[in-house]
């Protein structure tokens, strides 16, 4: 998120041009000198980056190759083959289905999960009663607090065919079958336990941003005769807007990022047709079936559609709202 | 809260709200609230009972300890909970360390190459090589089916890292230059002035980083192949998810075992989340900070 | 190497084999050297029981044998899933792997797979690069693997470390060849059913009090077969009349339809299951049921413990299982209601009256070529070791060992008879027998070491197990079966990759149709799907390396 705190104006990129007396080497030796204390406390920091954030990337070679187990990655015995499981990967009947379906799991989030704490945040702002509000959210923050594991296994015994959702949907003439046999069923209940665990922690950010509020323009707006619900179009809002653009920005750039854990806690073979996303496939092809190259053929292409996306939203906020990641 | 403290003309319409407010907040707290519920009396209920009953339950179906019992007795949960404190405690420490470090050495002003650092840092956010390419560089290390692969490939969340970041830089460099005149060293610096003056947002961290070990399995589950080194997540996972529990079910060969099956998992939940529930009223308040920390620039 | 054969055992075995009428042309070569038939004279020959008990007998033991215990402080780690995963986590708890460590004087250091996930562990196993120095997993692909160099080539040691197993092969080349690569080198030490009675183990079950009150007998036909579902439906309040604990069971079914879950052995010829004509009328009865509300409608995602409820609460009354760990451990754990209650095996259905089922139970060789091989990796410092540990299986007291366990605690000897102890059968627990009898002996699973008949006629204790065991036996001669045929490296991934898409697509789909959310109109679309997932070409390797297995 704070991502943003980073930028400290000019852009991102090379060092800046300004030339001083003399050469780079000679100024970087005196830098060095005079800072060499604060490197000797980076390194171990660079070194872990290196080692587990580069090194990866380097291994991403084997999503060019026919690698497997036992044979090598560079030199003698690689075994490149281009962009064979790219081509694969394109081609194959799962490609445009885990593509759907990523896109459709992640926009039904975005488009339920995204608006349901800000409209908690407005709600329990207008509570009269401070320690009802205070009641109301030490409850609504729980959630948040069970692991993914637990959510999930809830989820699991909650839904089958004797769990108790199926049970109060069976009143209402819902078959009594476990509903995640149900592909139609599967992103209504990502979305919904979704929001169920993560609305009231996400409503804390735009709360916040409600208390800074100035009180004196609500007092203002009174005296001019505006109601309650003119009072929130007109100064409430307003007021976290640039909050929820942030946010909002935020999210669009992971729109090609829906994480596997969740899924493959939840998924079953019945419901790949619209549970199976890129992360949860690049998971299957790779630790299940042992595809490796392709499953990292795969995952690279999710990393760079996923970079170019960000870099895009990006771009855009930075032109439109001056509100920049980087 | 922002809150209207004039009550000058409330509209009926206005009135109306309020009181729909009311009772819609207590209804969601309801919602949040019901699901915990439901797996504290179906733990406690008898499975047969439990079985039958159709509909939301309002108080257990009989009562019965058999499924605590199974799952107490269990030394697979206690086992999985030896090892998740272990990684919530080292994990943790470990994390902190290498995340103050590096956001002291990044938030410095007026070094060449922190600008280099700062932006192959951040790239990691934006870009990495994946699962199958961080496993083979974790085995490579010869940490496959070690402890240490749950400790030291996750030790820096940049996204934390960020976060301290901007509150080392957010600290007035007054404190810094009279420290540095006195011939103070960085290292000294970092313990004396810039620790205990971010302590607050530290405290944030550690909360972070100790929920993410509480509730990580998935790179247990790729990392480690002995069971005796599972967190306690990875082993919920075979029980809630796989439905492995036979080995908590010490007789699953009669009915009324079979049946005990079912409360077992709501208990297995009950477990494994108390903990965190007993914490959480203590905790609260500093997540809260946290998030603000995390999310609104100083 | 002479193991022996007790009369009894044989005698049982050899009834069953008459009612089964189908023996297989290698059954008369059990791992029997000296005649098979006759009974060890009684104190003499009894097998010691290990090297610590002091009996005065054992002293039959070949050459080979002597060099049990092995001196020198021996250790080896060992990849095997966990035995009777409902009570244990570690093999070396057991008492069976205990003796096998005592008496071939080599530490065990296990490596098990967490259960649920031995094939994704498995994998990662090997990717990490360090293999333990025995693998034993059916996930194994050992030609690959050899060529990969994560196992190695056994044919200079199988003669020289390890006699018994070398022995055996030489006297049964039927298994010989199938434990070898295409080129001839040994792979691997083999799983071996040498009774075609050990070579059944699974197949329909249905409640027998159910049957009888109804008066409908035993179903054999599929017809008779939605009778008997309807009446359990509408007659005995069966929720979920026909259930499973995987979809895969579900597949035996099609067996009726003369067509399999994989891929077929059609007189040489290779053909994949799904691609017969039968598995559209499979499909077309399934979704009848299902819609009759006949077959459980979360099939896809039952598991044993929900079977194992549906079936002792009488919400269940057909379903498919093994004899021992599902019929017997139905019918030990009787519920209290009603007191009828009984459970029998059925015949696989079949689609007209008299006709014999295309596949039936019979689905393993003498060589198991799925379960139980056990292979020795390049990173094994101590392969004479590792090899004499394996082969201890094969030897004369290895094979009472692992199919009879330990002598006074799991087994006695009566009347030269080979007797399990009645604490296997009466755990004070209320562990099923096959767990109880897990601790001692591999018999009811999988391994290297020979499977021995008598087991398996004393582990079905009851007369309804032995009963299923030969309904489930009817089968038609024909032999439709694959042999253990092996993989080149690069076929063996191109295979796997054309196959998983494949399997997952035909899964997914299968429970479409079964449950009706696809429609029947599509399935020549389905059938074009799955040929443009390359499945003659996946049909192609198959048979190239058939071709090349019975040009051995």
């Amino acid at each position: 998120m704070s991502a943003s705190s980073l930028q400290n104006g000019g852009n991102s990129g090379s060092p800046s041009p300004k030339v001083r007396d003399t050469s780079f080497k000679a100024r970087a030796i005196r830098d060095l000198k005079r800072n060499y204390e604060i490197y000797l406390i980076l390194v171990p920091v660079i070194v872990f980056y290196l080692i587990f954030s580069y090194a990866p990337m380097g291994g991403l070679a084997i999503a060019f190759q026919d690698w497997r187990p036992g044979r090598a990655m560079f030199g003698e015995g690689a075994r490149w083959v281009g962009l064979k499981h790219f081509k694969d990967f394109f081609g194959s009947y799962y490609f445009v289905r885990v593509l759907r379906n990523t896109v459709t799991i992640s926009v039904s989030s975005l488009a339920f999960g995204f608006p349901a704490p800000i409209i908690l945040a407005l709600m329990l702002n207008e509570l009269k009663s401070k320690y009802y509000a205070r009641a109301v959210q030490t409850v609504v923050y729980l959630p948040h607090f069970i692991s993914m594991v637990v959510l999930c296994g809830m989820i699991n015994l909650f839904v089958r065919d004797n769990g108790v959702i199926t049970q109060v949907l069976g009143f209402f003439g819902f078959p009594k079958q476990n509903m995640l046999l149900n592909p139609d069923l599967f992103v209504p209940i990502y979305v919904i336990s979704g929001i169920w665990s993560g609305v009231g922690w996400g409503s804390i950010i735009y709360l916040a941003a409600l208390s800074g509020v100035d009180q004196q323009l609500y007092e203002a707006a009174e005296i001019d005769g505006a109601g309650k619900w003119m009072q929130t179009i007109h100064i409430t809002l307003p007021c976290i807007v640039p909050t929820i653009i942030i946010q909002f920005i935020m999210r669009t750039g992971q729109i090609l990022s829906v994480g596997q854990e969740k899924i493959i806690l939840l998924y079953n073979e019945t419901i790949y047709d619209k549970a199976d996303v890129i992360s949860s496939f690049v998971y299957r092809k790779g630790l299940l079936e042992s595809n490796w190259s392709y499953s990292t053929a795969v995952g690279l292409f999710n990393s760079v559609i996923n970079f170019a996306l960000v870099t895009v939203v990006n771009k855009i906020s930075s032109t439109v709202s001056e509100t920049s990641l980087w | 809260m922002a809150q209207n403290k004039n009550k000058i003309k409330i509209s009926p319409a206005e009135r109306a709200f309020d009181i729909f407010n009311v009772l819609f907040m207590f209804f969601l707290c309801i919602i949040m609230i019901y699901p915990f519920f439901y797996v504290v009396v179906a733990s406690i209920s008898e499975p047969a009972k439990l079985m039958a009953h159709d509909g939301l339950l309002l108080a257990p179906q009989g009562l019965s300890g058999g499924a605590y019992s199974s799952v107490l007795k269990n030394p697979r949960v206690w086992t999985g909970y030896g090892n998740t404190i272990f990684y919530v405690i080292v994990g943790t420490t470990f994390n902190i360390i290498m995340t103050v470090l590096c956001a002291y050495g990044l938030s410095r002003k007026g070094l060449m190459f922190n600008r280099i650092v700062t932006i192959m840092v951040v790239f990691t956010m934006y870009f990495s090589g994946g699962m199958v390419p961080s496993f083979l560089v974790v085995r490579g290390l010869g940490l496959y089916n070690s402890r240490l692969a749950l400790i030291i490939p996750g030790a820096i969340s940049t996204f934390n890292m960020i976060i301290m970041r901007t509150a080392m830089a957010g600290v007035p460099d007054s404190l810094e230059e009279s420290a540095r005149l006195e011939g103070a060293s960085h290292l000294q610096v970092l313990f004396k002035i810039m620790i205990p003056v971010t302590m607050p947002t530290i405290a944030v961290l550690i909360l972070y980083y100790g929920v993410g070990h509480w509730n990580s399995w998935f790179s247990a589950s790729i990392y480690l192949k002995d069971p005796s080194k599972y967190p306690l997540q990875l082993y919920l996972r075979q029980i809630l998810i796989q439905s492995q529990m036979s080995d908590m079910n010490q007789a699953s060969a009669s009915e009324d075992q079979a049946l005990l099956a079912e409360t077992i998992k709501y208990a297995t939940i009950i477990v494994a989340t108390v903990p965190i529930l007993v914490l959480y009223p203590f905790l609260q308040k500093y997540f809260v900070k946290g998030v603000m920390v995390g999310s609104l620039k100083g | 190497m002479s193991i022996k054969k007790v009369s009894a055992v044989v005698l049982a075995a050899a009834m069953l084999t008459a009612m089964t009428a189908c023996s297989s042309p290698s059954s008369s070569t059990p791992p029997a050297s000296g005649s098979g038939s006759t009974a060890p004279s009684n104190s003499s020959t009894a097998p010691s029981g290990g090297d610590t008990s002091s009996t005065a007998s054992g002293s039959e033991t070949s050459g080979s044998d002597s060099v049990y215990p092995m001196s020198g402080d021996k250790k080896l780690t060992y990849w095997v899933g966990v035995s009777v995963s409902n009570y244990n986590d570690n093999n070396a708890k057991l008492p069976l792997w205990q003796e096998l460590m005592k008496r071939t004087g080599i530490t065990i250091e296990f490596q098990h797979p967490a259960v649920g996930q031995e094939q994704e562990n498995f994998n990662l196993m090997l990717a990490s690069g360090e293999y333990p120095d025995i693998i034993e997993s059916k996930y194994a692909e050992p030609a690959a693997m050899m060529e990969d160099e994560i196992i190695i080539d056994l044919t200079d040691v199988l003669p020289q470390y390890a006699p018994n197993l070398y022995n055996y092969l030489k006297a049964n080349p039927d298994i010989d060849r199938q434990v070898k690569n295409d080129d001839g080198q040994y792979l691997l030490f083999p799983f071996i059913r040498p009774d075609p009675v050990l070579q059944v183990s699974s197949g329909p079950i249905a409640r027998k009090d159910w049957l009888d009150e109804l008066g409908l007998g035993m179903p054999e036909t599929i017809d008779e077969w939605t009778a008997m579902l309807t009446a359990f439906r509408d007659q005995k309040g069966a929720e979920v009349p026909l259930a499973f604990d995987s979809s895969g069971n579900l597949d035996r079914l099609m067996y009726a339809w003369e067509t399999v879950n994989d891929f077929v052995n059609e007189n040489g010829k290779v053909e994949y299951g799904y691609l017969r004509p039968g598995y559209k009328d499979f499909l077309i009865q399934m979704n009848q049921w299902f819609k009759d509300g006949l077959l459980d409608n979360n099939y896809p995602t039952s598991t044993r413990d929900i079977l194992n409820t549906n079936i002792l609460t009488g919400k269940t009354g057909a379903t498919y299982g093994s004899g021992g760990s599902y019929l017997g451990v139905w019918l030990s754990s009787k519920p209290s209601e009603p007191a009828t209650y009984d459970l029998c095996g059925l015949k696989y259905p079949v689609l007209k009256k008299g006709d014999v089922n295309y596949h039936g139970g019979n689905v393993q060789f003498e060589f198991s070529n799925s379960n139980g091989w056990a292979m020795i990796s390049t990173q094994c410092k101590d392969v004479e070791a590792a090899a004499r540990f394996l082969d201890y299986g094969y030897s004369e007291e290895g094979h009472v060992l692992y199919n009879f366990g330990i002598e006074g605690e799991s087994y006695t000897v009566q009347n030269g008879e080979y007797t399990y102890t009645d604490a296997m059968f009466n755990n004070p627990d209320g562990k099923s027998v096959s767990d109880t009898l897990g601790y001692y002996v591999r018999a009811t699973g999988s391994g290297p070491f020979i499977q021995d008949p008598g087991y398996i006629m004393q582990y079905y204790q009851t007369q309804q197990q032995k009963d299923a065991l030969s309904r489930w036996a009817d089968q038609q001669q024909k032999s439709t079966k694959m042999p253990a045929i092996v993989h080149t490296t690069d076929e063996a991934t191109e295979f796997t990759n054309i196959m998983n898409d494949i399997k997952t697509y035909i899964k997914e789909e299968q429970v479409k149709f079964i449950m009706g959310t696809r429609s029947m109109d599509t399935f020549d679309d389905f059938i074009n799907q799955i040929k443009s997932m390359k499945i003659d070409r996946a049909i192609e390797i198959k048979q190239g390396a058939l071709d090349r297995f019975f040009n051995r």
